[in-house]
């Protein structure tokens, strides 16, 4: 069984200042999609590395199907990985590079070729099996690096940032295609992606790194609803989350020009904290009793059809806040005016204060 | 697109660069002459003198300047190793130096050329008596004639140069010589060295033995007995390890400097090189079973060209500069063994005394042309039978026969010679007809007089010179005003030749004239063809006018006396490629009018490549060409005739008698060159280039630099070293293979076998060689993804797996014209290595097909037959390059 653990992951580079990972710690079950998202630099693609084995590991260990892989060779790790570049092989058809890694392993020729075959009709490339990759398009080659995993028959899988390559619309499309992968083949798959779209339509579970450091592991809907911390917050959903400094005081908190109730939980909380509000709870229809009234002086208008973005400061006189709402398609909003937004105390999201204060 | 101001811009660019490189710099060698008043008459003189003697010599011309106001002179110093062929060519087109200093040993082959004044007729018997006879025979051209063609200014021989220290007593006779050497030689020291394997260096040994290398009148003899002798004697020295077994001229300086030589033989330019502290003494070369061990002298010159404009001037530069006294201070205070004999009274260094009495037991280098074609096949030789074993009659028969055929080959079928036939021929009929002038004068081939002139006067006179005044118009020019009227008095050393000379022909001539007979001012330049004439007997003297449209021949017949005939046929002059030329512009000129409506749009394009294109036709296509068109002719420095195919018939079918390896064999040794070469260079080179590509190597920059230097060092320096470290006894190889056991290697000569030579001219082309594939390598590598590695690794290859299947495919698309390319580099440019480090030894061996080019062209002057090889070498390189563009795709790449 491919049970992919995670277990305090380090890695220090040589002469560096600080680890790029550190101590990441996490368990992808068998079968399961696991996608490893954070933005540039944060130590997703070198943890990636780790477990296919191009990076050395400096401390910690990593277990597949519970043998520990910290010393073994990539080839003899049993993963297939598919890079972002894609890695063709330049000078090599497509045939030919689909069984590479099967010849390397010295598999009898029909065997490789009914692999091949079976790949190539999966991802329907069959009819372009004698080309050379530079005859191919972005998402032709994209398929071929997927189907050179494919015909290895590898317990996991590895992508890394596989679709930054492409167009917005290929890359959806793509999206639906490895999706559709994963539940044909079941194996395990570790996905990297800073597209935070990708990770949520595709994952089953998301781990988020920040830094170097695991922020939380958790379902796609976890991660929106109750991310761990600031980061993840405004990591996840788009457009970010909005925040503001908040004052608890006397079961209420202060913030955004107005008072939130505070939850039941948090009802003698007192003292600084952060508010935030998804511009998507923020309402221009009273949603019902209880909801919250924001005042924004709207300096910015996005219209992208089916709904529309408002942007501007809150009208609490200070002018200090900024805050983006998103609104249905025909809002009263307009430029330099000031309007009426809604929010039910119960999609807000408090955190302690500073820079990347936990979820409260 | 383009507009007028744009179009206006671009014309006068072009037109500024058709300036700077058509045009010549305006007064840029006239400014230093410009300084005297103009009335004074200008005498430029070059030289090759530096240090000392410059700064002497250039005094001394700034006294003359002093004391004459007429006359001004100016100096050029020229470097001496482009002194010959740079005034070769500024003679051949009349421009160049009035006066000129240098080595003797080229007068016989300008003399020939006519680009010489002879100097019998001004010089008196006291000039003459003023220096060393010796200085003066090797000025006389052809040998022991009365053409006088310079005066001696200084006098240059090897002597046995000594450490007094070691020697007390320099050796009489060689067996006393080799009495010294014996027990002063052991453990890397010598008693004797000398340069063996230069001709230069060992004519004095062919001559204690009686031999030498050319006849009194100048052709080629090599296999005599008494060389063999000669050699035979070198070869026991060497074999009884008396001589180094390798040895240059510079290495037998710092021998005797750093005391492994107790005695070796060089020359008075050594006196500066000398370690202080070691007490020198200088003493002749020992004497041989047939006298003295005369070295070849060196005269040092001052010779006046053909076409210098103020003669009468010239030779009082002349005087003055050759006087006792300008030979004194020449001897004072530059140390320069001057042949002036009244300049030694008095001088006391005992060194310049030595090297003075040496000079004075010594034989005149040969002028003669035919010396030019003994050096490189004589050097073989002693090569082959002194360092080699070779049997010595062989070697000599082999190498005479090769001089003989080299000199052939340069000096037959002359155009010339076809004149001089026709010429020969009206002579016959002159004696024929001598009745009756007037029919020869209405032959349409000798349109010219022809004249004979009797020195007893008693026969009639045929003829005449001078039948109009136009007729004259040539000689005229070749004579100075000044000079023409009254010839000095004819003076000879030779006495029992002065006998036979009419030495009062052209006075006779002129009181015989009879009313029809006119000199016209011609007489002294005929006088000089007579006494040409008389000097060789057995060819005729030639002379040409200034515009070469014209020859005059000089025959002596049996019965003594001198027929002039002169020939109005003119020389076709080759003006081939300027025909050439003007086809190609009209051609230009042409397309571009037929195809004017369709330039018309993109006239500035073309204005843009106009610049380059003119350079290019300019500078390769018309150069090439004109390459091409020498293969198809037959070409010397004194002669130029087409012979279709023949230089190539002799190529390809091996007749080259003179050659010691047919063109197959060299090809051969050029593929097997260029084969093994690029082999190494591609493999050496990648294996470091995957090396620095390792992340984990520390100092990798140090690495790379380290690597690069092979490549950044001028490869002559390279070759040279590298020459240094095969040295036989010195030089680092063999000392580090002794050191490491292997014995047999204590004094193995690398250059006396094929194979051995072959493979120290690879190692340093090797040497300088594989940097640049590293290079294009490494850069090749990084531009390879590491994703592809990566890929590879997780795919399951392993390091060899990677290295066949990622990387050397990938390697390919820029490997693979830096194969093309370093293929043709070391099948054309690797002549630095071939002919500094093996110089083609053993005999050739181991030349390339560019180096025998050279040969061809530069050691024997077969123009056209080196051009015919050049185009051949051409062919086969354009063979190469087709094919492998053929067989493989190299320019597509693999990435996109």
């Amino acid at each position: 069984m491919a049970q992919v653990v995670l277990d305090k992951l380090v890695k220090h580079y040589d002469g560096a200042e600080k680890p790029t990972v550190t101590n990441v710690s996490l368990t992808v079950n068998d079968g399961e999609f696991l996608v490893l998202v954070g933005p540039s630099g944060c130590g997703k693609s070198t943890t990636l590395r780790m477990i296919a084995g191009l990076e050395d590991i400096t401390g910690g260990e990593l277990r597949i199907g519970g043998k520990r892989m910290n010393e073994v060779h990539p080839k003899d790790r049993d993963i297939a990985m598919v890079f972002q570049s894609y890695a063709l092989y330049p000078h090599m058809t497509i045939r030919e590079n689909m069984a590479f890694g099967l010849k390397m392993r010295k598999f009898p020729a029909d065997e490789i070729a009914s692999r091949v075959k079976e790949a190539a009709e999966m991802l329907d490339l069959s009819h372009l099996l004698d080309r050379k990759p530079k005859a191919l398009s972005g998402g032709q080659r994209q398929r071929v690096a997927m189907g050179r995993a494919i015909v290895r028959r590898a317990p996991v899988f590895l992508f890394d940032e596989p679709l930054s390559n492409l167009d917005a619309k290929l890359r959806v499309q793509m999206r639906a295609e490895i999706a559709k992968l994963h539940k044909k083949l079941g194996t395990t798959i570790i996905y990297v992606t800073h597209d935070q779209v990708e990770a949520m339509t595709l994952a089953d579970r998301i781990a988020v790194l920040h830094a170097g450091i695991l922020q939380q592991h958790a379902t796609p809907l976890e991660l929106y609803e109750t991310p761990a911390n600031r980061f993840v917050a405004s990591f996840i959903g788009s457009p970010g989350m909005n925040f503001c400094d908040g004052l608890g005081r006397n079961g209420s908190v202060e913030g955004f020009g107005t008072h939130f109730p505070l939850p039941e939980r948090l009802k003698n909380f007192e003292g600084k904290c952060v508010i935030g509000i998804r511009p998507e709870h923020l309402h221009e229809e009273k949603p019902g009793e209880g909801a919250v009234e924001v005042l924004l002086d709207v300096d910015l208008i996005e219209p992208l059809g089916a709904e529309t973005y408002l942007g501007g400061v809150i009208g609490d006189g200070t002018g200090k806040t900024r805050l983006m709402a998103r609104v249905g398609a025909h809002t009263a909003g307009r430029v330099d005016q000031r309007i009426s937004l809604w929010v039910n105390p119960a999609n807000i999201h408090l955190f302690a204060s500073g820079e990347n204060g936990a979820a409260l | 697109m383009t507009t007028p101001s744009l179009k206006r811009a671009c014309l006068a660019l072009l037109a500024a660069l058709f300036a700077a490189i058509g045009l010549p710099a305006p007064h840029a060698t006239a400014d230093a002459r410009d300084k005297a008043p103009d009335s004074a008459r200008k005498i430029l003189v070059w030289h090759s003198y530096t240090g000392e003697e410059q700064k002497v010599f250039e005094a001394i011309v700034e006294g003359f300047n002093q004391s004459r106001s007429d006359i001004r002179v100016d100096t050029l110093r020229i470097p001496y190793d482009v002194f010959a062929d740079k005034l070769t060519s500024a003679m051949g087109v009349d421009k160049g130096p009035d006066l000129f200093v240098f080595a003797h040993d080229r007068v016989g082959y300008w003399a020939d050329q006519g680009r010489l004044e002879p100097l019998q007729h001004q010089v008196t018997i006291e000039d003459i008596e003023r220096y060393t006879p010796a200085a003066i025979d090797a000025l006389t051209y052809p040998q022991g004639s009365r053409m006088l063609y310079g005066l001696p200014m200084a006098m240059k021989a090897v002597a046995l140069v000594y450490d007094k220290a070691k020697v007390p007593t320099p050796p009489k006779t060689l067996d006393e010589l080799i009495a010294i050497a014996r027990p002063l030689t052991g453990e890397g020291r010598y008693g004797f060295v000398s340069e063996w394997a230069s001709t230069f260096a060992s004519a004095s040994f062919l001559h204690a033995f009686g031999g030498g290398t050319l006849t009194a009148d100048g052709r080629p003899d090599l296999a005599n007995p008494k060389n063999a002798e000669a050699l035979s004697f070198l070869r026991q020295m060497l074999a009884g390890d008396l001589l180094p077994r390798e040895v240059n001229g510079a290495m037998v300086t710092a021998m005797f400097n750093d005391g492994r030589a107790s005695m070796i033989i060089t020359g008075p330019w050594d006196l500066g090189n000398f370690r202080k502290g070691i007490d020198v003494g200088v003493a002749p070369i020992p004497q041989g079973p047939a006298g003295w061990a005369k070295p070849y002298l060196s005269v040092e010159a001052l010779m006046m060209n053909a076409a210098a404009k103020d003669k009468a001037a010239a030779f009082e530069v002349m005087r003055y500069l050759t006087s006792d006294a300008s030979a004194r201070m020449r001897l004072e205070q530059a140390g320069q063994p001057v042949a002036n004999r009244a300049a030694w009274e008095g001088f006391t260094d005992e060194r310049l005394n030595g090297f003075r009495a040496q000079a004075e037991l010594s034989i005149p280098m040969p002028s003669a042309p035919a010396m030019r074609h003994v050096w490189t096949p004589m050097d073989a030789t002693l090569t082959k039978v002194i360092g080699q074993g070779v049997e010595v009659e062989s070697a000599l028969g082999e190498a005479q026969k090769r001089v003989v055929a080299n000199a052939d080959q340069a000096d037959r079928a002359d155009p010339l010679d076809v004149i001089i036939r026709g010429a020969e021929k009206a002579y016959e009929r002159l004696e024929e007809q001598r009745a009756h002038p007037e029919t020869l004068l209405a032959d349409s081939r000798w349109e010219a007089a022809v004249l004979t002139y009797l020195p007893s006067g008693k026969h009639p006179v045929l003829g005449r010179w001078c039948v109009d005044g136009e007729k004259v118009r040539g000689f005229s020019d070749r004579i100075a005003a000044g000079s023409a009227s009254t010839p000095g008095e004819v003076q000879s050393t030779k006495g029992a030749q002065a006998a036979k000379i009419p030495d009062t022909m052209p006075r006779a001539a002129k009181s015989d004239a009879s009313g029809d007979l006119t000199f016209c001012g011609v007489d002294k330049a005929i006088a000089d063809l007579a006494d040409l004439a008389v000097a060789s007997p057995d060819r005729p003297a030639v002379m040409w006018n200034a515009d070469r449209t014209e020859v005059t021949l000089a025959k002596m017949s049996d019965d003594g006396h001198v027929a002039l005939i002169r020939s109005g046929a003119p020389i076709e002059e080759d003006n081939t490629w300027i025909y050439v030329l003007a086809l190609f512009f009209a051609a230009i000129a042409a397309v571009t009018f037929a195809f004017r409506k369709k330039l018309a749009p993109h006239f500035g394009a073309y204005l843009y490549v106009a610049p380059a294109l003119i350079s290019v036709v300019i500078l390769t296509l018309l150069p090439f060409g004109y390459g091409i068109t020498l293969a198809f002719k037959d070409v010397t420095p004194t002669r130029e005739a087409f012979v279709g195919l023949k230089n190539f018939a002799d190529i390809l079918l091996a007749r080259g008698e003179g050659d010691p390896h047919s063109f197959y064999y060299t090809a051969g040794m050029t593929i097997l060159w260029t084969v093994v070469n690029v082999a190494l260079h591609v493999s050496i080179g990648l294996f470091l280039a995957l090396l620095l590509q390792d992340n984990n190597l520390k100092g990798k920059n140090i690495y790379r630099v380290l690597l690069i230097i092979p490549w950044a060092v001028p490869n002559y320096i390279t070759a040279l070293i590298w020459k240094a470290m095969f040295n036989a006894q010195y030089g680092f190889i063999n000392n580090v293979l002794t050191l490491l056991g292997f014995d047999s290697f204590a004094s193995f000569s690398w250059f006396n076998q094929t194979s051995t030579a072959f493979l120290a001219n690879l190692a340093t082309n090797v040497w300088l060689g594989f940097p640049f594939m590293m290079v294009t390598a490494l850069g090749a590598l990084q531009s390879i993804p590491r994703d592809l590695y990566e890929a590879a690794d997780v795919d399951g290859a392993g390091r060899w797996m990677k290295f066949r299947t990622v990387t050397l495919p990938l390697l390919k698309p820029a490997l693979f014209p830096a194969i093309i390319l370093g293929a043709i580099w070391t099948f054309n440019l690797s002549f630095n290595v071939i002919y500094l480090v093996s110089g083609g030894a053993p005999d050739g061996a181991t030349d390339i097909l560019v180096t025998q080019v050279y040969r061809y062209a530069f050691e024997q002057y077969r123009y056209g037959y080196a051009a015919a090889y050049a185009t051949l070498i051409f062919l086969i390189l354009v063979t190469y390059t087709v094919m492998t563009n053929r067989i493989t795709k190299a320019t597509e790449g693999a990435f996109e």
